[in-house]
């Protein structure tokens, strides 16, 4: 294969790179899945620059340099006068790293009043070439006119016939005058601490341990995911007096479910694929709710109210297709030691969420507990937790930060958690922990780290009859990060373990890879080999086209690479492939092309 | 039921006080028995080498069980380079009883202080055993400006309980001081029979008069927070500690600094 020669000549050369702030923020060392909203907006604010005068207080709250007094700083000043220049932001406090991090994306004045972006994507997976309709599709029109923000998504799966099987549609109206934001279309919702509405890929734990794992969201924006779930659709307004910030909205939106033969919702179809267009949207939710915060100084608080209504029943009896929730969600001493919280109830079930966040520049420390009643609705929240549906759950997390010395960092975190309202008849997991301890030191332009990570659960396995069994995971890993002029390399090994303590049953596996990425100004090349030979699964993150990290599982004994290409052909236009294989098995080929136009 | 579960677990062990890991005080339940982290007289009951003067009192019903209420009280008094030491635990149920009467004597040479203790068990199961053990610790601690190790062995005279040799306990601690107002320690313990467990403690001085403690021990796994009021030398401390499968630990003391 080409793509393979071609990467083993690449790995052959050891040259460097220049730091790429971008990748960092998508995948620092911990390689955990950031939100795509921060990624998707850097990459294409880097290449259309945002005028610094114009640009909205929501664009402003995604640029992860700015704290909020900066922001601050910028709307109060730009009020009276233009900024004219990277002095100006000297003048107005902002320090010198911040503005250095800003320079590839603002600019002092606007050259067109209406931007186009086009995103065309289309992926072939070897494995489903028998499905009737194989490709994948995706296309993204977004246009900024002013204030106004149009949108248009559609996505088809393989196998499904519909072109416009998922869509995504939006006007967004904004100014920086009372009424904030209005939004008719597909939007999402992030409020409080996420336990009502987040976005659900908001939140994780990484070795940034003492970091919030509810990420930095806008609370009230328009849907530009491929993602099918989770999204509301209907319409909302955002509307600020002073210190106080309301956001109203409605939402309609069809939803596609398993129903029973009595018509009832057994479950959710979350995988968003839709063979059968009949069975595609047979459930509709109405959800309309009111959401306020108040705004004093370092502190924030608010009231979160909805109510949901379904047009089926469920049938599980605990769940009630229609009811109301209501949250209070606070964050108080934001600069300083924070303490963060929400509080929820929701079908008469309670959930909530306290954090507190404190010392100093050399130790920092992140408490965080959590508590959500058996049954708690979670469909459109996504708050802290150790499961995906966080109901029936109290846990609590520490997270440490040691910095000592200038070029060390150690980062751990220890999660436990336990199932309160299991009974041990039902054959459920009742406790669970977590520990992670990370050991980083770096060197000129170098990194090298060693971590460790332990999970310790009960899990419901099947050996010789099926039960709840203790079960450990261990993995081991060490990465080395080289940077020389345009070239990086990431070297990893890893150990992961396996151990059943009660059957005395062992597994372990390992794996290594080598990633080595060249940049230059109007091209990017990428390319990974992976060897693994492993009784257990290892889960790895890998770059692709749209420019997120996807997670890849691997298993047995084989060998992975892939190769991508990011070529900007014209100023205005981006053409990304990627091609990517399991040397070992059969059908496991995959391709991706892309086109980014800007007008 | 979690009442009958713990009165069966006190007595099937042998030593309830060292299989179930109870702490002396709200700072070392907060801290997981780190005695370097925050100085307080009751940590000469977890390493005899510690010379912190002062009184304090505790309390607690252990994992919230009203009918489990366990106290401590420990008198601490450095004359010169030697320390003396004079403490006292007691859990106490009508079904159940175990005290423990502490005598610790410690020398400090240069920036190195030796300790030992001298314990004396008590154990009442109501019309099954009345029994007396007495068991010796002894502990080292090393300090440095920045740096403290410390290093105790518990039960070194292997002493028993009947017929049955009470475990021997290893504990070593390093802490560091990283700024004026950030410490963190790690530590290591080991029981005989059982794994080995791994402890990390963080404290940080909010202000002169606040601090807030925090620690996670691993094997077995639970996370303690605490928070200190030091009114002038007068010591108000609040912890909680966590169990997987048992409700928390509330502890409270209260304590004097001479």
């Amino acid at each position: 294969m080409v793509y393979r020669t071609f990467f083993l000549f690449l790995f052959t050369f050891s040259f460097l790179i220049a730091q790429d702030n971008l990748e960092i923020i998508q995948s620092q060392q911990e390689e955990t899945y950031y939100p795509t909203e921060i990624v998707e907006f850097l990459q294409n604010t880097k290449i259309n620059p945002l005028n610094i005068n114009t640009i909205t207080e929501d664009e402003l709250f995604f640029f992860p340099w700015l704290s909020d007094q900066d922001i601050n700083k910028i709307l109060t000043s730009r009020r009276t006068k233009t900024i004219s220049g990277f002095s100006d932001l000297t003048e107005l406090g902002l320090d010198a790293e911040t503005i250095e991090h800003l320079a590839d994306y603002i600019t002092f004045s606007s050259k067109k009043s209406i931007k186009i972006e086009q995103t065309s994507r289309v992926e072939y997976q070897q494995a489903k070439d028998k499905l009737p309709s194989t490709l994948k599709y995706l296309q993204k029109t977004l246009a900024n006119f002013k204030n106004t923000r149009v949108g248009v998504i559609t996505q088809k799966d393989e196998g499904e016939k519909d072109l416009l099987d998922y869509y995504s549609c939006f006007i967004e109206y904004s100014t920086e005058k009372n009424l904030k934001k209005l939004l008719i279309g597909k939007y999402r919702l992030s409020l409080g601490q996420g336990i009502l509405f987040a976005s659900k890929l908001g939140m994780s734990k990484s070795s940034a341990a003492t970091t919030n794992p509810i990420k930095k969201f806008n609370p009230l924006k328009s849907y530009t995911s491929s993602y099918e779930i989770g999204c509301l659709e209907g319409a909302a307004l955002n509307y600020k007096a002073g210190a106080f910030n309301i956001i109203s909205f409605f939402s309609r939106t069809s939803l596609t479910a398993n129903l029973d033969t009595l018509d009832q919702i057994t479950s959710f179809n979350e995988s968003g694929l839709h063979f059968d267009p009949e069975e595609r949207n047979n459930v509709l939710e109405n959800i309309y709710g009111l959401a306020a915060k108040f705004e004093h100084y370092d502190n924030s608080f608010g009231i979160n109210c909805a109510k949901f209504s379904f047009d089926h029943s469920f049938n599980d009896p605990a769940k009630k297709d229609q009811y109301e929730a209501i949250s209070a969600d606070m964050i108080i001493g934001k600069t300083s030691t924070p303490i963060f919280g929400e509080f929820a109830f929701a079908d008469k079930k309670a959930g909530g969420l306290l954090g507190i966040k404190y010392g100093d520049i050399k130790l920092k420390h992140l408490l965080l507990t959590r508590y959500y009643d058996k049954d708690f609705p979670t469909w459109h929240g996504n708050p802290f937790s150790s499961q995906s549906n966080f109901d029936n759950e109290i846990g609590l997390y520490y997270g440490l930060a040691i910095r000592p010395g200038k070029s060390y960092k150690v980062n751990c975190y220890f999660d436990i958690w336990s199932f309160p309202k299991t009974r041990y008849f039902e054959k459920m997991p009742t406790v669970g922990s977590e520990e992670f301890i990370q050991l980083e030191k770096k060197f000129n332009k170098n990194t090298i780290c060693f971590s460790i990570h332990h999970k310790d659960k009960e899990k419901y396995i099947a050996l010789e009859g099926s039960q709840i069994r203790d079960f450990e995971r261990t993995t081991f890993r060490a990465d080395f990060w080289q940077n020389i002029n345009n070239f990086r390399f990431k070297t990893r090994c890893e150990l992961a373990t396996e151990y059943l303590p009660t059957e005395n049953i062992y597994k372990s596996g390992f794996l290594a890879y080598e990633e080595v990425k060249w940049k230059s100004d109007f091209l990017t090349l990428i390319g990974q080999i992976t060897v693994y030979h492993s009784d257990v699964l290892h889960y790895m993150y890998e770059h692709n086209v749209d420019g997120i990290m996807q997670n890849t599982i691997f298993s047995g004994d084989g060998i992975y690479s892939y190769f991508v290409v990011k070529y900007n052909v014209l100023q205005n236009m981006k053409l990304q492939f990627k091609v990517s294989d399991h040397w070992s098995v059969k059908d496991k080929l995959r391709l991706y092309f892309q086109v980014i136009s800007y007008f | 039921m979690k009442l009958f579960i713990i009165i069966l677990f006190l007595i099937n062990s042998t030593l309830s006080a060292i299989d179930l890991h109870l702490p002396g005080s709200a700072i070392h339940n907060a801290t997981s028995g780190s005695v370097l982290l925050f100085p307080s007289p009751t940590a000469t009951y977890g390493n005899p080498a510690c010379r912190n003067n002062g009184i304090e009192t505790s309390a607690t019903y252990l994992f919230s069980l009203e009918e489990l209420p366990y106290y401590n009280f420990h008198a601490h008094y450095n004359l010169n380079n030697i320390g003396l030491h004079l403490g006292g635990s007691l859990l106490s149920h009508p079904l159940y009883l175990e005290s423990c009467g502490i005598l610790s004597v410690n020398y400090l040479f240069k920036n190195i202080s030796i300790g030992s203790s001298l314990k004396l068990l008590y154990n009442q199961v109501e019309k099954y055993h009345e029994v007396f053990a007495l068991m010796a610790d002894v502990g080292i601690i090393w300090e440095n400006v920045a740096i403290s190790n410390s290093l105790s062995v518990k039960n070194v005279t292997q002493s028993s309980y009947f017929t049955e040799k009470l475990p021997v306990v290893y504990l070593w601690e390093t802490a560091y001081k990283l700024t004026s107002q950030s410490k963190v320690a790690v530590g290591l313990e080991k029981e005989t029979d059982f794994k080995f467990s791994f402890k990390i403690a963080g404290r940080y001085d909010l202000t002169n008069m606040f601090t807030i403690l925090s620690s996670y021990q691993f094997e077995p796994n639970r996370i303690g927070v605490g928070i200190v009021f030091n009114l002038r030398n007068l010591l108000f401390s609040y912890s909680v500690r966590t169990h997987q499968y048992l409700p928390l630990n509330h502890y409270i003391s209260i304590g004097y600094g001479l």
